[in-house]
């Protein structure tokens, strides 16, 4: 593949865990390429490793050995603070769970990744209320996270990854614990105008999230 | 810690925000620095009217010790929030000086409100003559204990998020 159509390569990763007095090996060997604009599902049951996987891209994690190049940029070795520079321009990200700060309103969750690029008050008004329209949450702008439903937090996770307008966005386990209504809304915003282009690297263990990635990649749970 | 101006103004943002919004997470801690405050204003009037320094220097550790856990207790609660906003980009010196905003404040509004109402309890007990002690000096002594409490907590945020993202949340739960 063309080095400048690749834009996250990981080569022999190997990432161990403490887990209970012994190491539990996640990954010993992991090789992976996306290309630019790819919509990618990582796919496999619970515990098989596709958080690490995901923190390890985003610079939330170290691997023990092995590579990982975002946009051709060598990230394992990165000092933090061209780490916080590498995830404010080039990264959104949506966790599976306790995404939000519960006692700021969606507006202002929205804002903070702007508010963390030093983005000026009337731009990030303009760019948050852009991004709360596009994912149909405009209505829910001044109530408190606390308040909101499971798949409505996970929206305003969605507007949040994608209002400092990311090439990369990471998702993990985007349509875990939804009702298939809300599995529908948020596929549908996978598919929509301000994902185009955007390279998706999506987690999941069912099987409706597969259908809508091109390409799939199916990680096995290790026996310990 | 590289606090440039952009730095420092997210780091207010945040720091107000927090101290603002928090409400629920802040109001007991409140209670509790401003009744500690009260007690110590009532304390060291009563049983030092002359100023004695050694008393007083023991009870002022004790309270600056106080407001240090309180500090602690309150940015271990908030260790979600720290894993999460360092996933978004927040870099550690804007976080750390979020936090001391968000603890000073909590400190000083404490530490002024106890100390107006252990005034007010002395006054209705004793009269306007506890004016004429050393109350600059109680008053000085409260402020640096809410300011050591809060660099208490913001030096746990320093060192705490040196650890990675993907620890920290871990660590919160």
């Amino acid at each position: 593949m063309p080095v400048d159509r690749v834009i996250l390569r990981l080569e022999h990763v190997k990432k161990t865990y403490n887990g209970q007095g012994k190491p539990l090996k996640v990954f010993e060997d992991l090789n992976l390429e996306v290309r630019r604009g790819e919509f990618l599902a990582i796919f496999g049951p619970t515990g098989c490793g596709k958080t690490t996987l995901l923190n390890l891209i985003a610079g939330f994690d170290k691997p023990e050995a092995g590579k990982i190049y975002v946009d051709g940029q060598e990230i394992t070795r990165m000092p933090e603070s061209r780490l916080v520079e590498l995830r404010r321009k080039k990264l959104g990200v949506v966790f599976q769970t306790n995404n939000l700060i519960p006692s700021m309103t969606v507006f202002e969750n929205v804002e903070l990744p702007l508010v963390l690029s030093g983005v000026g008050r009337s731009e990030r008004k303009k760019k948050v209320e852009e991004v709360l329209k596009a994912f149909w949450i405009s209505n829910y702008a001044e109530r408190k996270v606390a308040t909101l439903s499971v798949g409505e937090c996970r929206m305003v996770s969605l507007a949040r990854a994608m209002v400092t307008d990311p090439e990369i966005v990471l998702l993990d386990e985007p349509t875990d614990f939804l009702d298939a209504l809300t599995v529908d809304l948020m596929l549908a915003s996978l598919k929509g105008k301000l994902m185009q282009g955007k390279t998706i690297i999506a987690t999941t263990h069912r099987g409706r999230l597969t259908k809508v990635a091109e390409r799939v990649i199916r990680l096995k749970k290790r026996l310990p | 810690m590289g606090l440039e101006g952009r730095s420092f103004g997210t780091s207010l943002w945040l720091g107000l925000k927090w101290f603002k919004s928090s409400w629920s997470r802040v109001r007991l801690a409140f209670a509790i620095l401003s009744l500690l405050t009260a007690n110590f204003t009532i304390v060291s009037f009563t049983l030092f009217p002359g100023g004695e320094i050694l008393p007083i220097a023991s009870i002022i550790v004790i309270m600056a010790v106080a407001f240090a856990a309180i500090m602690l207790h309150l940015v271990k609660l908030s260790a979600q929030d720290l894993g999460l906003l360092k996933a978004l980009g927040a870099k550690r010196g804007t976080l750390t000086f979020a936090v001391l905003i968000e603890l000073t404040l909590l400190g000083l509004t404490s530490a002024f409100l106890g100390l107006a109402a252990g005034l007010l309890t002395l006054i209705l007990l004793e009269g306007l003559t506890v004016f004429r002690i050393f109350i600059l000096q109680i008053l000085y002594l409260e402020v640096a204990s809410a300011i050591a409490g809060s660099l208490t907590g913001a030096f746990f945020v320093w060192r705490y998020s040196r650890k990675t993202v993907a620890e920290i949340l871990a660590n919160a739960g």
